[in-house]
């Protein structure tokens, strides 16, 4: 630092500074504490993508102001904690359908009283009485067009390194990746649950010290796709368009694909809970979940949404009814009752 | 006058200088100790009915997996450990020969990657290291490889992350005991007909043996409750303990579980500290050299061991002695090493810096073109600049609230005779020894209880929580040479208890107290492991931001804040330096 | 009792200090009386330092009262009893000028900044000091950092100042130079001031009275003269100026003589012992009253020694003597006086009875 920037940089200064850091999100939620609501969403491209479809437009409909924050990339336990201290640091927040049967036992969900009429257009796998589903997202095979030049056709393909020789990534994660192995194995996507999870292993087993890199991160996998670091990967589509998008020579397989919901839930005891189920019924509508799909490569639980969205980009959405169809909805509550027990066998398998 | 006649007069009142700990006591109560026994608690109760119960020990027991992850988590800190001391030892010898004013720049260049934050660093080997990354391109490329190294994704590269983020730790502990060896000793043996290697390995070593085996254990306990290095840098067989606590607490809510495997980490630690206090003692902590004179530790059996093997060390590293040049501080070989370390250090930050200024959209190395695209974007983005903001409101108060606290308990230790000194000492140092993930963990828990989760006070009084023992050491070595009678010769002088404190002992402890507020700074504008548990919301960290943004978009947004932040630590560090002048 | 003693007289009334089951000070009482120069003189760890701190209050006493113009000042505040301290290594404030430091206490005493400058610049003046005003401590040498430490002193006119040993890190000559230096301020101030030191010259040079002070208790206080000439105790005699020493036992005692019969003979001298009923004594006799040769008449006592060596220290010689297997004599030698023996010699030497002395 230069002697002239010094006196500037009292001690009395700076500790004023700090001291106003630390007030000014306090003055920001003071201002908005009449007829606003704190939501949780994912953060990065899905703020962006959310406050085109629903903040922005919900503010203009109803002149309710929003603030969004990214929420905790599991937020059950920040529920947990917000309900148990009433300290609603957010109103709505987004949640997976695993997500909301733990909310829902616990019993962390305020109910939402949806509108049946309103909602008719939406997948009914998304409607649930304490949630709304608004965009699926699906767990595909993504492969590097330069290094395999030959389509893999599902499952089996990864698994076939005579035909298709090159690296591999899998989730490290047991979710998902039991059921692509029994896929893989020949099981048709309607016989997967409950998983025959010995024969799940065993298929693991013949490609375990094949797999160059086990991710953990949704970000880390669009990186790999994109630096070419491996040539076949599987995981979330919209990670995968992310690199696409970003010009990586990639192609994405819908065969086989496993999706779920992803939507917004409240807090149970939420003062704001008026506001918050308005909102969420808001974002139920064909119109509003059209527009997120610019920014993400979700599909909207509200099929009508295809009404507005070009041909070019519903092709890339897990709810285009064309790749629909060569997809299947992974199961819930089979992973709530197993996910601790397996995930627990996944780690020592690993280990092993 | 007969001797009855002799009566005292009442004593004036006098605050006794332990008085002055019990804020910081205070803190470590309610906040450390108290959430540290809630959760050794937890994993012995039903969550149901909060009878005690051994389910979920156990449930430890009969799960192998854990075990392994426990062998795992061992194997890599004690592996990160030994190679940070083998690696490290050289280079604190050769900067404890340099004269002072070299010695303090070039423990700059190492303390810069100790400052950068640890996403920073493993973002930036993930960058080198892939099977398309910057070394393996080179070495490719160069024709000296014909198909790229496995670098990461498995052992060798959690290591590299863990022993380049531990490295300096390893250096900083190791320096103060060295540069207080006196230089004469070795010459003193030399005339007594000891060869170099000899001079070395009987006379230096051992005395920078408290050194050494400080620089251990606090990189093998940090190094247990590693989670983001592992995470990002590992592969399959590269799970720790400290990932599987975040995901019983995160995904499964499992707080039973979590606590068990939290109270398996702190006993791992402790036996790891009753290993080391039984042997050197837990002053050496602080970095000062233990007393020479006290009692040696460990039997006489032990030490004769000990002095076999240096014996042994001597004799086989005498033919050596005839390649070495005369002068100690040789400079050939030995610096060309020192100058390799460095830049192992220091050159992974450098290579966000033209990732930041990409215009290209992916993390693709060397850059297409180079922008400002990054930063506008992080400029413009509220959410990046409210979580910097933040980071930086809480890091002051942390920064003040911790230099208060732990200066006055470094204060009171340094003026009482108390028995209490010894454990008030250890509950000092103990949060930095407590793996950051158990405090977290314990914290959590307690801050959902009492609604702190996602407030600026929790934050602070968590990162106050961390920089507390820092403060402490820092601002107790400086009360060490502190000369008390400057004090009394105020009081004879005319001035009072404030007085002295504002006139005198402040501006003589200037230097320990800057450092001690910037270290404070420094451990909570870069901490992350307590931001998990209770940023969030609107309340969210700058490092949680990035730790979030890693899991959502690696893309060169994360590049331009790590060369922000790093400037901004830069400037401070650099600051710091001419205000303690 | 406080109004025995006359104005601005410090009193100490069985001051005593412990530290659990050791013992730093024995109850001491004493009265110094205002504008004195006392030397509390000692070995270290004879309680000199203690009894200092405890007047200047640093140390509050185990039992016993302090008492200043009248008033009980036992556990009076440091900072409210306005005595001057000159520590052994000065502790002056390293991070202030000269100036600031010699202007600190008249800043906690509030004086307007005129006045304050005026008095800095006089009392640095006065130390000679005037030109380095502006230098730090760590940049004067020893003694000019001995005389900031004096100037820091007398700046705020105490009316009683202490010393502890503020002369021990300088060398020889400087020692003697401001030894002097202090005499003469002390004279010109007219402040009372104690005075801490191990070094008897210095004590012998600077001093009204002098107590003399071992094993955490006084043993003598007194002029200098008196306790040159007349010392009470062995320890006394021994530690200020050079002894001969022979011990033996007391056999009869008679008013102010006593007679004593040691190995070499039974002598008499003053009875000046503090315990007059003590039979186990000694006979002390100073080195400049031996003289060589026997005993000239009655008034002489003398003994026969052999001579073990000569030293030879420009103004005189020192002639070594031993008698039997381990008492030893020294006696001055005047040069210009005649032949010296030679080593190996049996010598007889002599000294005059009145100036014998007889302590326990």
């Amino acid at each position: 630092m230069t002697k002239s920037l010094l006196p500037v940089l009292t001690r009395r200064t700076l500790l004023a500074s700090g001291a106003a850091a630390l007030a000014t999100p306090m003055l920001m939620r003071r201002a908005h504490a009449e007829q606003s609501l704190v939501v949780a969403d994912p953060g990065g491209p899905f703020t962006e993508g959310y406050r085109k479809a629903f903040y922005e437009p919900f503010t203009a409909a109803t002149g309710i102001a929003i603030n969004s924050v990214a929420r905790d990339a599991e937020p059950t336990a920040q529920f947990k904690s917000i309900v148990d201290t009433k300290s609603y640091i957010w109103d709505v927040c987004t949640i997976t359908l695993s997500a909301r049967l733990i909310l829902e036992e616990q019993g962390l969900l305020e109910p939402l009283n949806l509108d049946a009429t309103k909602v008719s257009d939406v997948m009914p796998e998304a409607v649930h009485p304490n949630m709304l589903g608004t965009d699926v997202y699906s767990t595909v095979l993504a492969y590097n067009t330069d290094t395999i030049t030959e389509a893999p056709e599902g499952w089996a393909a990864f698994w076939d390194f005579d035909k298709l020789p090159g690296r591999r990534s899998l989730r490290k994660n047991p979710i998902d990746t039991l059921e692509i192995a029994l896929m893989a194995d020949g099981v048709a996507p309607k016989d997967l649950y409950p998983l025959d999870v010995d024969r799940a292993f065993r298929k693991l087993d013949e490609i375990k010290d094949k797999i160059d890199v086990w991710w953990t991160g949704g970000a880390q996998s669009t990186q790999l796709l994109e630096s070419g670091e491996v040539d076949m990967i599987a995981g979330w589509n919209a990670r995968f368009q992310a690199a696409i998008d970003g010009g990586a020579p990639a192609k994405i397989v819908w065969n086989g694909g496993l999706y779920s919901i992803e939507g917004w839930g409240v807090p149970k005891g939420n003062p704001k809970a008026d506001l918050a189920r308005q909102f969420v019924a808001f974002c139920g509508q064909a119109e509003m979940q059209a527009k997120f799909t610019d920014d993400l490569a979700y599909g909207p639980t509200n099929l009508r949404a295809y009404d507005h969205i070009e041909a070019d980009r519903a092709a890339i959405l897990p709810t285009s009814p064309k790749n629909l169809e060569l997809m299947s909805l992974a199961s819930e509550p089979f992973w709530k009752a197993n996910r601790a027990a397996l995930t627990e066998r996944f780690n020592g398998w690993l280990l092993d | 006058m007969s001797a009855s006649a002799v009566v005292s007069a009442p004593r004036r009142f006098q605050f006794g200088p332990l008085w002055l700990v019990l804020p910081a006591l205070a803190l470590l109560a309610v906040f450390f100790i108290f959430p540290l026994g809630r959760l050794f608690v937890l994993g012995v109760q039903d969550p149901g009915t909060g009878a005690l119960t051994t389910e979920h020990y156990a449930r430890l027991a009969d799960t192998p997996v854990y075990w392994r992850i426990l062998g795992i988590t061992f194997r890599i800190a004690f592996l990160t450990a030994a190679f940070c001391l083998l690696l490290g030892y050289p280079l604190a010898l050769w900067l404890s020969k340099m004269d002072s004013r070299r010695q303090s720049l070039m423990t700059l260049l190492v303390l810069l990657p100790f400052w950068t934050s640890y996403l920073v660093k493993t973002f930036a080997w993930m960058i080198l290291l892939g099977n398309r990354g910057v070394l393996n391109s080179l070495l490719t490329d160069t024709g000296l490889l014909e198909r790229p190294m496995r670098l990461m994704y498995n052992e060798l590269g959690v290591i590299i992350g863990m022993v380049h983020a531990m490295m300096p730790l390893a250096v900083l502990t190791m320096l103060p005991v060295m540069n207080s060896i006196d230089n004469r000793l070795s010459l003193a043996a030399g005339t007594m007909g000891a060869s170099r290697s000899q001079r070395f390995w009987l006379i230096y070593f051992p005395l920078s043996a408290p050194g050494v085996a400080a620089a251990g254990l606090l990189t093998f306990i940090t190094s247990l409750g590693f989670f983001i290095v592992p995470a990002f840098l590992g592969g399959r067989g590269q799970t720790m303990l400290a990932q599987t606590i975040i995901t019983q607490v995160q995904e499964l809510v499992n707080w039973s579980f979590a606590a068990v495997l939290a109270s398996l980490m702190v006993a791992a630690t402790l036996v790891a500290i009753w290993i080391y206090n039984k042997f050197f003692g837990l002053s050496a902590l602080s970095g000062q050299a233990p007393k020479v004179d006290g009692t040696p530790r460990g039997s006489a059996a032990l030490r004769a061991c000990g002095q076999r093997v240096l014996k042994d060390l001597a004799w086989l590293s005498s033919p050596f002695d005839r390649f070495a040049s005369q002068d100690p501080s040789a400079k050939g070989g030995f610096s060309i090493y020192a100058l390799v370390a460095v830049i192992f250090l220091v050159a992974p930050i450098l290579v966000v810096f033209p990732l930041a200024f990409t215009s290209a959209s992916s993390l693709q190395f060397p850059p297409p073109g180079y922008s400002l695209r990054w930063f506008e974007q992080y400029f413009s983005s509220p959410v990046w600049l409210a979580a910097t903001l933040r980071s930086f409101g809480v890091a002051f108060a942390t920064a003040f609230c911790a230099t208060v606290l732990g200066g006055l308990a470094a204060l009171a230790l340094a003026r009482s005779q108390s028995r209490w000194n010894g454990p008030i000492f250890a509950l000092m140092l103990a949060p930095m020894v407590v793996p950051r993930i158990v405090i977290a963990v314990g914290l959590f828990y307690l801050m959902a209880q009492i609604g702190l989760v996602a407030t600026n006070t929790g934050l602070v009084i968590g990162h106050t929580l961390l920089a507390i023992p820092y403060c402490f050491i820092t601002i107790g070595a400086v009360l060490k040479s502190y000369d008390w009678r400057l004090n009394q010769a105020a009081e004879t002088l005319g001035a009072g208890r404030l007085t002295i404190l504002r006139r005198i002992t402040l501006p003589l402890l200037r230097g320990g107290v800057i450092s001690a507020a910037l270290f404070a700074f420094v451990t909570s504008f870069d901490e992350l492991t307590v931001a998990i548990f209770i940023s969030g919301g609107l309340k969210t960290t700058l490092p949680k931001q990035m730790w979030d943004d890693m899991f959502l978009q690696l893309n060169p947004t994360l590049a331009a804040v790590s060369v922000v932040v790093l400037l901004i630590v830069t400037v401070i560090l650099l600051a710091t330096r001419k205000l303690q002048k | 009792m406080a109004a025995a003693s006359q104005q601005g007289a410090l009193v100490l009334e069985g001051l005593s200090k412990r530290y659990g089951t050791f013992t730093a000070l024995e109850p001491t009482s004493l009265t110094i009386e205002d504008g004195e120069f006392l030397t509390l003189l000692g070995p270290s760890g004879s309680g000199k330092t203690t009894l200092l701190q405890m007047i200047s209050g640093l140390t509050d006493p185990s039992e016993g009262r302090l008492i200043f113009n009248g008033e009980d000042w036992t556990h009076r505040p440091v900072n409210a009893r306005g005595m001057g301290l000159v520590f052994q290594h000065y502790a002056l404030f390293p991070h202030m000028t000269v100036a600031e430091n010699v202007a600190f206490p008249l800043e906690m005493r509030k004086l307007p900044s005129a006045e304050m400058k005026t008095r800095v610049e006089e009392t640095l003046r006065k130390v000679q000091l005037d030109q380095f005003a502006h230098r730090f401590p760590k940049e004067l040498s020893g003694g000019q950092q001995q005389r900031v430490a004096l100037a820091r002193c007398l700046v705020f006119r105490p009316k009683v100042i202490l010393m502890d040993e503020p002369l021990g890190a300088l060398d020889k000559a400087l020692r003697e130079h401001m030894q002097l230096e202090i005499r003469r301020l002390h004279k010109e101030y007219g402040t009372t001031i104690i005075y801490v030191t191990h070094d008897q010259e210095e004590a012998l040079v600077m001093s009204d009275r002098i107590c003399v002070m071992n094993h955490a208790r006084v043993e003598q206080i007194g002029a200098p003269s008196q306790i040159y000439g007349n010392p009470e105790t062995l320890f006394a005699a021994t530690f200020i100026g050079h002894s001969n020493v022979l011990s033996g036992e007391k056999v009869s005692s008679d008013g102010d003589v006593a007679t004593i019969r040691t190995p070499f003979g039974t002598f008499s001298g003053k009875h000046t012992a503090r315990d007059r009923s003590a039979t186990d004594v000694s006979l002390i006799i100073r080195p400049e009253q031996m003289r060589l040769g026997s005993a000239p008449g009655d008034a002489f006592d003398g003994v026969t020694g052999r001579l073990t060596d000569l030293i030879y220290v420009g103004a005189e010689t020192r002639l070594l003597l031993t008698l039997g297997s381990d008492t030893s004599l020294t006696l001055r030698h005047d040069p210009s006086a005649g032949d010296l023996p030679s080593i190996g010699d049996e010598v007889a030497v002599h000294w005059p009875k009145t100036a014998a002395r007889i302590v326990t």
